[in-house]
């Protein structure tokens, strides 16, 4: 209540080239202000390509709020960075609905495992040859050898 | 401990985050399942930030249990002395853009809710009152 008391701040963290932001505490105005200029700002300096938006920890989120998050999301993609939701809560979803609120375009993964499934498609091992690209490489081969036995003669 | 009725002053945002929690543990004490507990205080977020936007920035929340014969739920009430809305229909259209049409979030609370009344009257002020019924 005091003015004097901490605005809370939302954590952010980097993680496989992805930002994760855990939002733990109710999105008011204050709260927001400072969660857009601290995510802005990580996504300049890491240039990170995807941002996780773990919304586990919200109760409520109405249509304001939700707004407002939206428009956060915008400028996330506008610095390119892809935003996925991760940990709605089906109380939210649905009241979020009936708000009439538009949730067209939004990703959203049930958690955040599956979120950077979506945002990373195996980073490392590479995949094993198929035979389609075998017999594309061979094709090659047989055409650089032709090439060759050309100008030779 | 259970709580019969619960009034929340709104004068800032703090009150807003105030009155949602408390009305989220209001419904859940009441026996209400937790995705109707989180519409109920959902409603309760976009009244109680109507009253802080466009009520005049002053105004009460309460809410009560009520009875109507066989069933028992919770009744919201908003009430501000801010300077009313002159066209209360416009007010419940849905605003899916939100551009031309006022945004208040009501039409958001008259679905999450089962009953809902407004009253408006420009320059004296708005009260909305908005019941959901309990599913036994």
């Amino acid at each position: 209540m005091d003015v004097g008391d901490e605005v809370p701040r939302i954590p952010i963290q980097l993680a496989r080239g992805v930002l994760i932001a855990s939002v733990q505490v109710d999105l008011d105005d204050a709260v927001m202000a400072g969660f857009r200029k601290d995510l802005l700002e990580r996504i300049h300096t890491s240039s990170a390509s995807a941002v996780i938006l773990d919304l586990s920890g919200l109760d409520t989120l109405d249509s304001y709020e939700f707004g407002e998050l939206r428009r956060l999301i915008g400028m996330s993609r506008v610095m390119g960075a892809r935003a996925v939701l991760v940990g709605l809560k089906a109380g939210i979803v649905a009241s979020l609905v009936m708000t009439g609120v538009d949730v067209d375009g939004l990703e959203a993964a049930p958690d955040l495992d599956d979120a950077f499934r979506r945002l990373a498609p195996e980073p490392e091992a590479p995949q094993p040859p198929t035979p389609d690209d075998e017999a594309e490489a061979l094709e090659e081969d047989d055409a650089e050898r032709a090439q060759r036995a050309g100008d030779e003669s | 401990m259970t709580q019969t009725e619960l009034r929340v002053t709104i004068r800032g945002e703090m009150d807003v985050t105030r009155a949602v929690l408390d009305a989220g543990r209001f419904a859940r004490d009441f026996g209400f399942a937790e995705a109707a507990s989180m519409m109920i205080s959902t409603a309760v977020s976009e009244l109680a930030r109507n009253i802080l936007r466009h009520g005049g920035g002053r105004g009460e929340l309460r809410l009560a249990r009520v009875e109507d014969g066989h069933r028992s739920g919770v009744r919201v009430e908003a009430r501000d002395s801010g300077p009313g809305i002159a066209d209360v229909d416009r007010a419940l259209e849905d605003h899916f853009s939100s551009a031309g049409t006022l945004g208040l979030g009501l039409p958001g609370v008259k679905r999450m809710m089962d009953d809902f009344e407004i009253e408006s009257e420009p320059g004296e002020g708005t009260r909305v009152c908005a019941c959901k019924w309990r599913v036994a």
